[in-house]
């Protein structure tokens, strides 16, 4: 059962696994710009190659769509990492609450901090016994416990959401980019065979495409790591956290 | 924390706070004052944010959180006010009150919402339906923005940073006992920290006008009767923004 010691623990962990995801998807602009600048230099190597070019068309065609895609794929994932960032902070500083408002109780009832643990079922008990005959001041500060708590609850909802998203996100790289680019690699370089001379200028293209689905390959897997490390930390709160939650509240 | 009563009259009543001896060594002891009125609250410089805990269950046992009307800051320093943004999320109504001068940089302390501001030429401020509590300008002392209150029904002036003294450890006296030896205390911080000489004499003569018996600073001990005088002819006697 996770204590509110390793929460905060979490809690920077998956600041430094956000950050890493963060640099990882930081780099596919780049690669989607370079997407864009080989289609724009298939499309010069087209117009030399002149009417043999048919098959190249159809690949220059599919690069162009390809990082019109990858942009689509990617959308608007800069807004969505500082919102991450937000939480991240919030369920921080919510974390903080938690801990002054509980120092004020302990202060309070003149006793030690009996919720250092706070999410064990022992500590939970005894949290609920206090929290059942609590009177005036006192009941009003087991209240702002539980909105405390409320509110760290909803930053990691919100965390776990967003690890979904990425996770789809980059499922949708590894169909549209990696493994389309290589087969449109493969295509160029066929195409550029079959045209020979007419296609000449169509060979580097061809090899900058494959070097290209390499590397969207690579940013991709390393931002995976990140993503998968960061939806493992946040179930490993999540569950216990609501079922605390849910069991106050009961 | 303790807390002892300065004063009562069935009423209206001040609570001294302080004297921590839980607090890190790291960090100035504060004097917090509550002031209530038919059972309603005014917190002054309710404290930094390291203090929050103490500070919010000594508070606890003389008054019902919900019953915390009003927060007053003399002037902007963490040690006065950078537990806002807990108190704001214990008491969601409380009224905050500081000079216009602070309006938008206190709530960098957190807390999300606008605070009163004051202006700079003061008055009144009310408090459980009574209006006699009165907010007198203290500018530069030490604060470009300051403001201290005067209660001239309890004849109690709190002074925020004025009269501060560094107490070394050991000395936890409530009130003033031996004056002169006090003024040990208190020279350094009056000397450096307040600006203009011409600030303090305006402050003095206000202060003069008015009817006090105590005279509560922020830090360090209270000023009672005779000593209340004697402290305002120290302060004139001194010479004050020496650090030029």
């Amino acid at each position: 059962m996770r204590q509110p010691d390793s929460l905060r623990d979490v809690a920077a962990s998956v600041r430094r696994r956000l950050v890493g995801a963060n640099l990882a998807f930081g780099a596919m602009p780049d690669l989607i710009h370079r997407t864009h600048r080989l289609a724009c230099n298939a499309e010069v190597a087209c117009a030399r190659a002149g009417a043999q070019a048919a098959g190249l068309e159809a690949v220059t065609r599919e690069l162009g769509a390809m990082s019109g895609e990858l942009d689509e794929v990617l959308g608007d994932l800069a807004h969505l990492f500082n919102t991450a960032a937000e939480d991240v902070a919030h369920w921080v500083e919510g974390e903080r609450r938690f801990r002054v408002f509980l120092a004020v109780q302990a202060e309070l009832r003149n006793e030690p901090s009996l919720l250092e643990g706070g999410l064990d079922p022992d500590s939970l008990r005894r949290f609920q016994a206090q929290a059942k005959g609590a009177q005036g001041n006192e009941a009003l500060l087991w209240r702002r416990l539980f909105k405390a708590r409320e509110e760290v609850l909803s930053r990691i909802e919100s965390l776990a959401r967003f690890a979904s998203h990425l996770r789809r996100t980059l499922d949708h790289i590894d169909l549209v980019a990696v493994r389309k680019s290589r087969f449109i690699g493969v295509m160029a370089q066929i195409e550029a065979a079959r045209t020979y001379s007419d296609g000449i200028d169509f060979a580097p293209v061809s090899s900058s495409i494959r070097g290209l689905a390499d590397e969207i390959a690579d940013t991709a897997e390393r931002a995976r790591d990140d993503v998968s490390g960061l939806s493992d930390e946040l179930k490993t709160v999540i569950a216990p956290l609501r079922g605390a939650l849910e069991l106050v509240n009961k | 924390m303790i807390h002892h009563e300065l004063f009562n009259d069935g009423v209206r009543r001040w609570v001294f706070f302080g004297r921590d001896s839980s607090r890190s060594e790291t960090i100035i002891d504060t004097n917090q004052y509550l002031v209530v009125h038919e059972g309603k609250g005014l917190l002054l410089d309710p404290g930094g944010a390291e203090i929050f805990p103490p500070m919010a269950a000594a508070l606890s046992r003389v008054i019902a959180f919900d019953d915390l009307e009003t927060i007053l800051a003399s002037h902007q320093d963490p040690d006065t006010v950078s537990s806002l943004s807990l108190w704001l999320d214990l008491c969601p109504d409380l009224a905050v009150h500081v000079s216009w001068l602070w309006g938008a940089f206190i709530p960098h302390f957190g807390g999300g919402r606008p605070v009163e501001s004051i202006p700079d030429e003061g008055g009144s401020l009310s408090l459980g339906g009574s209006e006699d509590l009165q907010l007198i300008p203290a500018h530069y002392m030490h604060a470009s923005g300051n403001f201290h209150l005067y209660d001239p029904r309890a004849r109690i002036f709190f002074s925020g940073d004025i009269g501060a003294a560094l107490m070394p450890p050991g000395e936890e006296a409530l009130f003033v006992e031996d004056f002169s030896a006090h003024t040990e205390y208190m020279a350094g911080f009056h000397r450096r920290w307040l600006p203009s000489n011409r600030a303090k004499r305006a402050w003095i003569e206000r202060v003069l006008a008015l009817d006090v018996e105590y005279l509560c600073p922020q830090h360090g001990a209270i000023f009672r009767g005779d000593d209340v005088r004697r402290f305002l002819d120290w302060l004139d006697g001194i010479d004050v923004g020496v650090a030029v």
